[in-house]
Formats: structure tokens, C-alpha cells, sequence
């Protein structure tokens, strides 16, 4: 490999599940960003991210972006103090699931999450079998009737690859009720799985 | 399959489909500035705010959107060139679309987004704006290419229901082979989904137009083949991004993009461990950066990362490129030259 490893080392992860982003060390020295860099760098590597998770948790990709841009103008607004990149992702995160509840507890959001049930948005590419897209399809529409604590959790454990304390953390709960969640939430996956066999 | 595998499989598949507004950051941006209303100050040009208007030029040069490639000849030099609306001209509506072209050499798709202004924003008229760029053959990049005959041209586009049907003009006849064929019918899905996509960014669910296919005319008629190749005689819908993609793709800065001294390079790619080397070249060939970048952001399909370089004036080419596990050769090469003001 002709890889410059001199280089590498440099490197740092800043990282919401599996969204890993590398960004040179020396950037990441947060203490001198100003609220404008620190929203330049954190979109760069954070945005599509977050934007995604929110979709899983509110269905919608509208309000899911819109909610995201929302948190990145409260994160500028409230930079003073979180002016770390571990905090700000941390931030990020939380918001993204807290803001997400507000949502779904909105009516119109509700119903217009009610009118979208049916095809997906874009028709699936060749290599996915229809199967899998039928599959997938009846997992999200499961995961989408879960309460919303079971839902977080999985999607933050199964999308977001967040260690239980990550997803306690995240969720406002204990690594007890994430447990709880998580379980409840695989075992209706089971019984749907059961049934359909 | 066990129900975390499904899980796993059923959200990535899901996120995978989203796809962000090309001016996100432009819009969280607009919306800080207006908290801070006296920034505005900044523009009306008094000469005792110049330089605290260049840094915040300077700032906003940073924050530009990288997750989408920036239009040919575009600058990245904080004008607020991209906006949540396309603006009026005297003679029509801005906007940019996005285009794909094959590769010159293999027959893989790249996409570029152009700049184009539209007799009105409309959905079919993005559409016919972007497949006319698309048959008339010209990316930024020397690199791409397009095999459709000179003389092709768009007749109509519309929606029918979730399918936008185009029909083409000058198309009949070409002298392509199969591979070929198959990537031009590929590049005509895949521009024409994308701009019904993008269209479809920012709008409530109900105006969206969620478009699955295309149904291609020829001449105003359904064509079983098109030049005796491919079968068109269906809706086409995009086929695997693996086999029709670029391997690498160096999204931004485009090919003749001019960019400042500090600025993103975005890339996407399904490569071996997902490791993409990234090398900054002066005009002679001199090694100015060489990196080994993960992708690990964005879809696990097609992982994506951002790398902030910081480059002295001057002309450069930025490769992208794997290298082979058998014998470490340059794989799925996409370079883009670039000036760094």
C-alpha cells in the first residue's frame, strides 16, 4: 500500500454511530472555533447523518431535515458552552431524538405520517430483491407502530451502533430501560416474523 | 435472518434513500444570520467593517455545502451564490440540476450538477433542462462523456403518476456497443430521478412527486430497443449503484471549480475496507498531499466521506482513488483539476 501513514495518525473520529468522519486533530481543537466554524465543521461531517436518523425516527425527510436544521441554529446559538466536539455530538444526538419526540406528538406531522403509508419514496434498486424490499417494508411499518422509547432504542442501537450507555445517554434513561426497550422491541419483530411464517 | 440483522438491513436501506437539501447549509446559515441581524451590516460595504466582512466571507466560504458537487465554473467564494428558492433573472429562473455522464473510459456514471436557468421552475422543466445537458454531452470534466448522436434532443417530458415519461428526438440510430448502451439508458434513469428527487427535497409529503421510473419515447412512441441494445419497452427504474456507479467519486469541488485557500473535498465510493487515498498534485506532478481517507459516513451502500484541505494558491488536480489488495495499482481513478484562489 502506498499509503502516507505519516498522515493517518493525524486523523481523528468525530462520529455519531457508524457515521465516522475523520477530521485532522489539529481541527479539532474546538477551543478556538468560533460558533460559525464549529457549525462549518459539524455540518460537513454531522448533517446527512443526523438528517438520516431523524428520518427513521420521524418518517418523514421533510420535517426530519427541517428538525435538524433547527438544532444546528440552537447548537450556534448555544456554542459558548458546549465548545467541545464530543459535546457537540453528543448534543447533536440528543437533540435530534428529543425534537424528534416533539414531532411526532405534533398532529399534523401524525397525520401526515398516516397518509404516507404505502410504496416507498423511490422504487428499489435492481440488486435488491423484491423480497427484501417487502421485508423491509413491513420492519419499518412494525418499527413505526412500536412506542417511541422501543423505536429509539432500536434505532439507535441497530442504525446508530450506540453502545447501551450511548443510547442511555441519548434517550434521557437508564441502561435498565434501554434493556427494556430494546427486548420489547425485538420480541414484537419476533411475534411479526412468526406470524408471517 | 435474525431480527437484528432485518433491523439493521430495514434501516439502512430506509436512510440510505434520504437524500439532503443541496443548500442546507446556506439555509442554517440564512437562518443564524438572521438572529444576528447586525451581520447584515456587514454588507452594505462601510469601509470601516471591510475586514471584518472578509472574515465573514471568508467564513461563510467555509460552510458551503460539500455534500453535493458545486456547479461548473461555479466559485466557492462566499457569495451566497446557492439559495433556499432559485431566483429570478430578467430572463428566468436559476437553479442548478444535477447530470450524470459516463466515464470516457469504462462505462460507469459520475454526476455533476449544472447551472441552468428555466423559463419557469417547474418539475418538467428541470427535467428537460437536465436530460438536454446530459444528450448534449459536455461535464465539466474531460473525464466523463455521453454516447447519445449529436442531433438528440428532448421532444416533451411529463409526469404520469409516479413515472416521468421523456420522449426523445434524434435518437434512433447509434453506433454503440452493448455496455455502452446499457450505461447511456442508465445515465438517462438515474439524471432524470435524481432531479425529480432533488425536486422532491424540501417539499411537504403531499406535493412530492415520488417518482419510481421512466418511461422512454422515441419519436413519440414506446421503443422496444434502443439501438438494438437495451429494452426500453418497460419502465426503467435505477439499476444496482455498485455495478452503475463510480467506484470513487470525487463529488467537490467539480473539475474547474475555483476554491480558497481552506475548503472540503467530498468523496463517495464503494471500495475495498472502504479506504480511498486522496492526493493533491501541483500542474507537474508533484505530490503536494497523498491521504488515506475512510468513507464511513453517510449510507453504508455507498459510504461517503469530508476531508478539510488547506492549499497555497495556484492550480491543482485532487485524485481520488483506491488502490488494488493484489498488487496495490490505482483503481477507479476520478481527478479534478481545481485553482485555489
Amino acid at each position: 500500500m502506498r499509503v502516507n501513514s505519516d498522515v493517518t495518525p493525524g486523523l481523528v473520529d468525530v462520529r455519531i454511530g457508524r457515521a465516522v468522519t475523520y477530521v485532522p486533530a489539529d481541527e479539532r481543537a474546538t477551543t478556538t472555533w468560533t460558533a460559525d466554524e464549529a457549525v462549518s465543521y459539524l455540518f460537513a461531517s454531522q448533517y446527512r447523518p443526523l438528517v438520516r436518523l431523524a428520518v427513521l425516527l420521524v418518517r418523514d425527510d421533510g420535517v426530519a431535515e427541517e428538525l435538524v436544521q433547527d438544532i444546528f441554529v440552537a447548537m450556534h446559538q448555544r456554542w459558548g458552552r458546549l465548545r467541545d466536539p464530543d459535546k457537540a455530538v453528543a448534543y447533536l444526538r440528543q437533540s435530534v431524538v428529543n425534537r424528534a419526540r416533539s414531532a411526532l406528538r405534533h398532529r399534523t406531522v401524525v397525520d401526515r405520517f398516516m397518509r404516507r403509508q404505502g410504496p416507498p419514496a423511490t422504487a428499489p434498486s435492481a440488486d435488491v430483491g423484491v423480497l427484501d424490499a417487502e421485508t423491509n417494508a413491513e420492519v419499518m411499518a412494525l418499527v413505526r407502530s412500536l412506542p417511541a422509547r422501543q423505536r429509539e432504542a432500536l434505532v439507535l442501537r441497530y442504525y446508530g451502533d450506540l453502545s447501551e450507555a450511548e443510547i442511555a445517554e441519548t434517550m434521557g434513561v437508564s441502561q435498565g430501560a434501554v434493556k427494556s426497550h430494546t427486548s420489547r422491541g425485538l420480541a414484537a419483530l419476533r411475534r411479526m416474523m412468526e406470524s408471517r411464517s | 435472518m435474525n431480527p437484528e440483522e432485518l433491523l439493521r438491513q430495514a434501516f439502512e436501506a430506509r436512510a440510505g434513500r434520504v437524500e439532503v437539501a443541496p443548500d442546507a447549509l446556506g439555509t442554517i446559515r440564512r437562518r443564524i444570520t438572521g438572529a444576528r441581524p447586525r451581520r447584515r451590516a456587514l454588507t452594505i460595504g462601510l469601509a470601516s467593517l471591510a475586514t471584518t466582512a472578509a472574515a465573514v466571507a471568508a467564513t461563510v466560504a467555509l460552510a458551503l455545502p460539500r455534500d453535493v458537487a458545486m456547479p461548473p465554473g461555479a466559485t466557492t467564494d462566499g457569495t451566497p451564490t446557492q439559495t433556499a428558492t432559485p431566483s429570478p433573472t430578467p430572463t428566468g429562473v436559476a437553479t442548478r440540476v444535477p447530470v450524470y455522464y459516463r466515464a470516457a473510459k469504462g462505462n460507469r456514471l459520475y454526476r455533476e450538477f449544472h447551472s441552468v436557468t428555466l423559463p419557469a421552475d417547474g418539475l418538467e422543466d428541470r427535467v428537460r433542462a437536465a436530460v438536454g445537458l446530459m444528450l448534449r454531452g459536455a461535464p465539466a470534466d474531460p473525464d466523463y462523456t455521453a454516447s447519445w448522436p449529436r442531433d438528440s434532443s428532448v421532444r416533451s417530458v411529463r409526469l404520469d403518476g409516479a413515472v416521468v415519461v421523456v420522449d426523445l428526438a434524434g435518437v434512433s440510430g447509434n453506433d454503440v456497443g452493448a455496455a455502452a448502451a446499457t450505461a447511456s439508458v442508465q445515465q438517462l434513469v438515474w439524471t432524470v430521478t435524481a432531479v425529480t428527487a432533488d425536486w422532491d427535497l424540501n417539499r411537504p409529503a403531499g406535493d412530492r412527486v415520488n417518482v419510481t421510473g421512466v418511461r422512454l419515447l422515441v419519436d413519440g412512441r414506446r421503443a422496444a430497443r434502443l439501438w438494438g441494445q437495451v429494452d426500453v419497452s418497460g419502465d426503467l427504474v435505477r439499476a444496482d449503484a455498485d455495478r452503475t456507479l463510480g467506484l470513487v467519486w470525487l463529488i467537490s469541488p467539480q473539475h474547474g471549480d475555483t476554491v480558497n485557500q481552506e475548503f472540503t473535498v467530498h468523496i463517495a465510493g464503494k471500495v475495498p475496507e472502504s479506504n480511498v487515498i486522496l492526493r493533491v498534485l501541483t500542474p507537474t506532478g508533484g505530490i503536494v498531499k497523498s491521504e488515506l481517507v475512510t468513507l464511513g459516513e453517510g449510507s453504508l451502500t455507498r459510504p461517503e466521506a469530508h476531508v478539510r484541505l488547506t492549499l497555497a494558491p495556484g492550480g491543482y488536480t485532487i485524485e481520488a482513488y483506491y488502490e488494488s489488495p493484489d498488487d496495490d495499482s490505482v483503481q477507479a481513478l476520478d481527478d479534478h483539476a481545481i485553482t485555489v484562489r
